[in-house]
């Protein structure tokens, strides 16, 4: 049984341009202790599936119309907010992109870590704040006494993300989804921020939703990793196979556009056009206008994802065996 | 020497902290300090550092845009600094620069026709034909004239970038200054961006100053690179020699902090422990020496100077043998 279990998500949000529908029917598993990267670029979608999860996308605008989410056997859709905010901290966390702003600038780092905690478990001052410089000390952070007593804005960006990670794993959560944890971070501090989620991963045994838009950082620590485009997955597997052989047009085309560092390349290679608005996404498969193996079936349908190898799906009619599907 | 197009000199910029009671000078950020190096036409040199290294800096006294504490910037053999603002506004007709973010390089209610057309109003040139004149620029970076109609918001980020593009090129300027042109873009985009900014240099023969965090792309990019850390250029080499063979110790972190998209090559050491030292109290003597395992004695108490340990490959750091030698 699988920890987490998306199915069919569809989300859509009001504007005043009428209902928009940013979400085609999301559909991934995470399995107990496993690192799912959910990869894409921007206005994918990639962002609000993260908020479905813990039900926060209806503070963004949001409504879910449909599709389930089972976490730990337990229907999270048809709980009531109250029960959510049981769950929120305790057994899923989030841990979000700008570490400038998740922090409350006006309390102590040491005490808002002691917030989370006295939250979700009976404990007196005391004991939370022994249990809070643990954390920080936990979080590779040098002198952690001191760092407790200190408020944001006397902290870098580094040690501000990782006080917000020692916040998310503060209740030993089963699952932590992190939006983009290290997009505002330099390339020497998002390596100490990698390492030391890997680090934390083997100790806490959390399974962990990455959501990023870098590729690098994803076959860094990812075990398996879903690509998404417009609203859909379009692929989804173990991380040796998408980055060795990737099979959607899409991931072929992303992966080619990283520059590499072993050698000089002439040209890169690009993919033309760029990512359609939810408003207007195209009829037929969503991809279709910048896909370089265009036929004409996916101008008029959509191709559903189906296993092309041992747990490699692929949303492709090139991968179609017949007409039918297959 | 008559191909050296830039020359930049003992650049220096402290940024003076008011602060007190009487809103006096309580202490200094020092962005930059004694900054030297030469561009060469039809050049591509990229700067690469961490965020508040000072490349950004370099790139707004260049252009002078802010007033320098110390130094010379000589552009085609005449010190910018000397100028007044009418001859500046001659002068900048030859060096442009890109910036950043795409989204707030232009005014919300001007169309991309207004925005563009004027340039030409500024430069008081009435004998160009401005409508034919924009329908061409817009052509060489891949839209269509009907764009010119067009509101930003109606853009999407890589095509603003795009018209950010034609708008530094409008004047044929000898020296485009690019300040992290791709980083607020997907990578599909920035590859598209990339290829478009080569395919324009070949086309005018321009002298691309690239500043950029990104490793991977600066590889791609540029032909030289500058490594800043705190206000000074700790290495200067062509791209091979400087990711070949890294010689100075933050280089070298830089370097190995990259993370490659490919899973088989993971990282499993931390390069570099620590933060980046406040610029308002720099470290005594080399800048790197409170994060470099290379430090000794002479480090905290001598500042290094640039050598020329190989033909065009300058190091600022006492060690270099040592490492040059592992």
């Amino acid at each position: 049984m699988s920890l987490l279990e998306v199915n069919g998500l569809k989300l859509r949000f009001h504007s005043l341009d009428g209902p928009v529908e940013p979400l085609n029917g999301i559909n991934f598993q995470l399995e107990k202790g496993e690192v799912l990267g959910l990869v894409g670029e921007t206005g994918c979608g990639k962002s609000i599936t993260a908020k479905s999860v813990i039900k926060l996308i209806s503070y963004s605008g949001g409504e879910i119309i449909n599709g389930t989410i089972i976490f730990d056997n337990e229907d999270l859709l048809s709980k009531s907010e109250k029960e959510m905010q049981k769950i929120r901290g305790a057994k899923i966390s989030l841990i979000s992109q700008d570490p400038m702003t998740s922090l409350d600038p006006v309390y102590r780092v040491g005490d808002q870590i002691i917030e989370a905690i006295q939250v979700h478990k009976k404990l007196h001052y005391k004991e939370a704040k022994k249990e809070a410089v643990e954390l920080i000390r936990l979080m590779g952070i040098p002198l952690p006494k001191k760092v407790f007593y200190q408020y944001p804005h006397e902290l870098s960006g580094g040690m501000k993300q990782r006080i917000i990670i020692a916040i998310a794993l503060s209740c030993d959560p089963a699952l932590v989804i992190a939006d983009e944890p290290t997009t505002a971070l330099d390339v020497t501090i998002q390596a100490q921020i990698i390492n030391l989620f890997t680090k934390l991963i083997n100790k806490f045994q959390s399974s962990f939703l990455l959501i990023t838009h870098d590729l690098g950082v994803v076959a860094q620590m990812c075990d398996s990793v879903a690509i998404m485009y417009a609203g859909n997955i379009v692929e989804k597997g173990p991380v040796r196979k998408i980055f060795h052989s990737p099979k959607h047009p899409y991931t072929e085309g992303l992966l080619q556009c990283i520059p590499k560092m072993d050698k000089k390349q002439k040209k890169l290679n690009a993919i033309p056009g760029s990512v359609p608005h939810p408003r207007n996404f195209p009829t037929g498969c969503r991809f279709y206008p910048r896909c370089q193996y265009v036929m004409k079936k996916c101008l008029s349908q959509q191709p559903e994802l189906i296993e092309i190898d041992n747990e490699h799906f692929v949303a492709c009619f090139r991968y179609f065996k017949n007409s039918d599907g297959e | 020497m008559s191909d050296t197009i830039l020359k930049v000199k003992n650049l220096t910029k402290f940024f003076p902290i008011i602060g007190g009671v009487i809103r006096h000078k309580i202490g200094e950020v020092k962005a930059l300090s004694n900054v030297s190096f030469n561009l060469k036409k039809g050049d591509t040199v990229g700067i690469v550092g961490e965020s508040g290294c000072g490349k950004t800096t370099v790139a707004r006294l260049i252009l002078n845009l802010i007033e320098p504490t110390g130094g010379k910037v000589i552009f085609q053999g005449q010190n910018i600094f000397s100028f007044s603002r009418g001859e500046m506004r001659k002068i900048r007709k030859k060096m442009q620069m890109v910036f950043q973010d795409p989204y707030s390089a232009f005014d919300p209610r001007f169309t991309v026709f207004e925005s563009l057309s004027e340039i030409f109003v500024i430069q008081k040139m009435e004998n160009v034909n401005i409508k034919e004149e924009i329908f061409r620029l817009l052509q060489l970076v891949g839209l269509k004239p009907e764009h010119s109609d067009y509101y930003p918001y109606e853009l999407s980020g890589g095509q603003k970038q795009r018209v950010v593009i034609a708008r530094a090129i409008a004047l044929n300027p000898e020296l485009i200054i690019l300040d992290e042109p791709t980083s607020a873009l997907d990578v599909s985009v920035q590859s598209q961006i990339l290829n478009l900014l080569q395919d324009i240099q070949h086309k005018f023969d321009l002298t691309y100053l690239f500043i950029s965090h990104d490793l991977s792309v600066i590889n791609y990019f540029c032909n030289e690179v500058m490594v800043m850390y705190l206000g000074k250029i700790v290495e200067r080499a062509s791209c091979e020699d400087l990711f070949q063979q890294p010689l100075h110790p933050y280089t070298k972190a830089l370097t190995s902090s990259i993370f490659v998209p490919d899973p088989d090559k993971r990282l499993t050491i931390v390069p570099l422990e620590g933060d980046v030292p406040s610029p308002i109290n720099l470290p005594s003597g080399c800048v790197f020496h409170t994060r470099c395992k290379f430090s000794s004695k002479i480090c905290m108490e001598k500042e290094p100077e640039a050598v020329e340990v190989m033909p065009n490959h300058y190091v600022a750091c006492h060690h270099f043998k040592k490492i040059q030698e592992k």
